[in-house]
């Protein structure tokens, strides 16, 4: 009796969760063919995980751009919005330029689709690509560690600093200012003594 | 910057709550300046220390109240009209008192102003940022961004303070720094040091421990420990040549050279009885 039971709560159940999907083939609104929604009926626990969910979001010079969930969620900022429950419109985000915000998510987009664990070629197209992303003007790259911070993308954001550290890296004072474009602000006297006194300081 | 503005909005009304109870507890805006002026009028020597003493506890009440409103306040106005026009009351005290204003808090300790000035895009970024770039870095590469400019000297000593500080060097570097030929271009932290280089090849030396006070005798007793210990599996599947029961409590007693071994009496029974094969 119980096990009757059982089958017959299992049954509806299945129908019960299943979107709200009008079975005839002929419908017009998002025709479907007959053995698309056979498949889908019988691939119903894998599917219903896969939203399709789209979010927009808006750059601050008013240009939308739409991305599927997964990917706008890898910036923590967004996906904080998406659970406030603050993305019915568009989302926007008025500290990044569509230049950035673009390079953005081709970033996210690319890290979404690699499965990072198993394979190491896949792992190591993906570190070309990251070195890749990084060779562009000192400008967008300082925008770059600007949006991910706004963004909190924290992989972007080592990534971007990581960079810029490179170029700190193994080179004088004099040639970090030149690099970066840097005004020395200290008198000669001033540096002279903090030379003097600090030697210690840095063993 | 995004941040400020949600909650300034969500938080006006209830904050102007807060104002209003706040006043009541503690000194009205522009009331301080008044009691300095009436109290240094009417004594000058002795009763200084009291009034200081008062000031600082009301100061410290009034700065916390003026920051609230400092928080509050949107940058476009100007802080004294808003601040001054929420507060129930004493309009007529901030008209006479417009001259003796009490300091004010200052509203940020990086102000944003000043980075406007820079032209360095790297020196123009926030403070936290470009302290999350100097992390990246290694050791020995803080001298030389030290010495780069004033900005970046506060992030390399911030960046000292609470990450490299608690980081360990990088060991092997430093062994390829001494052995290398230094680079004429390159700044080298250990060119001051001539002798130090051969005592750093090897790691640091660490601070000896401080060494064990000899350990009291065991307390345990050949004897006992035949009592105590027994060979557990007596079958003949063991070779007998390799128990060898004399020896076994020898062995057992050194490894038991610490005087941590307690026994309570139960278990020594027990013991005693696993020995003899009895089981109660």
């Amino acid at each position: 009796m119980l096990k009757n039971l059982n089958s017959k709560h299992i049954q509806r159940f299945s129908y019960k969760y299943l979107p709200q999907f009008p079975i005839s083939p002929n419908s017009p609104k998002l025709g479907f063919s007959r053995s698309q929604i056979a498949n889908y009926r019988s691939n119903f626990p894998t599917t219903i995980m896969s939203s399709s969910k789209t979010i927009v979001l808006r750059s601050s010079d008013g240009e939308t751009f739409e991305v599927d969930e997964a990917v706008a969620v890898e910036s923590q900022t967004i996906k904080h919005m998406i659970e406030d429950g603050c993305a019915d419109t568009s989302i926007p985000l008025p500290n990044v330029t569509s230049k950035i915000l673009s390079k953005v998510i081709e970033y996210c987009k690319k890290h979404v689709e690699t499965p990072n664990a198993d394979e190491k070629v896949a792992e190591e197209d993906l570190k070309s690509f990251d070195a890749d992303f990084v060779k562009v003007d000192q400008s967008t790259l300082f925008d770059l560690i600007l949006a991910a911070n706004y963004l909190n993308i924290k992989s972007l954001l080592d990534l971007t600093c990581q960079t810029v550290a490179d170029m700190i890296k193994g080179k004088t004072p004099e040639e970090i200012r030149k690099t970066f474009n840097i005004k020395n602000d200290f008198t000669p006297e001033e540096e002279e003594e903090v030379r003097r006194e600090n030697a210690w300081a840095f063993e | 910057m995004g941040k400020v503005s949600p909650k300034e909005k969500m938080s006006k009304t209830s904050k102007q709550k807060k104002r209003i109870h706040a006043s009541n507890k503690y000194l009205k805006p522009g009331a301080l300046a008044q009691l300095r002026n009436s109290k240094a009028s009417a004594s000058n020597g002795k009763k200084k220390a009291d009034v200081m003493d008062a000031e600082n506890s009301q100061g410290v009440a009034l700065f916390q109240n003026e920051s609230a409103y400092e928080y509050d306040s949107p940058v476009i106005l100007s802080p004294e009209k808003f601040r001054y026009s929420n507060v129930a009351g004493p309009l007529d005290v901030h008209k006479e008192n417009n001259l003796q204003r009490t300091p004010k808090t200052p509203r940020d300790p990086f102000p944003e102003v000043d980075r406007s000035d820079y032209e360095s895009r790297l020196e123009s970024l926030p403070m936290e940022l470009l302290v999350k770039i100097l992390c990246h870095l290694h050791h020995d590469h803080l001298r030389a961004v030290f010495h780069v400019s004033e900005r970046v000297r506060k992030a390399v000593v911030i960046a000292r303070q609470f990450y490299f500080n608690y980081t360990t060097p990088d060991r092997s570097r430093q062994e390829i720094l001494c052995t290398a030929t230094p680079q004429p271009t390159e700044q080298w932290p250990f060119v001051s040091k001539g002798e130090g280089k051969s005592k750093d090849f090897k790691l640091p030396i660490t601070p000896k421990a401080p060494r064990h006070g000899p350990r009291p005798p065991s307390r345990l007793k050949l004897t006992e420990m035949r009592q105590i210990a027994a060979v557990l599996f007596q079958e003949s599947a063991f070779h007998p040549s390799y128990i060898v029961p004399s020896l076994i409590p020898k062995t057992i007693c050194k490894s038991f050279a610490s005087n941590r071994v307690l026994f309570y009496d139960e278990e020594l029974e027990l013991c005693q009885a696993v020995a003899q094969n009895k089981l109660l």
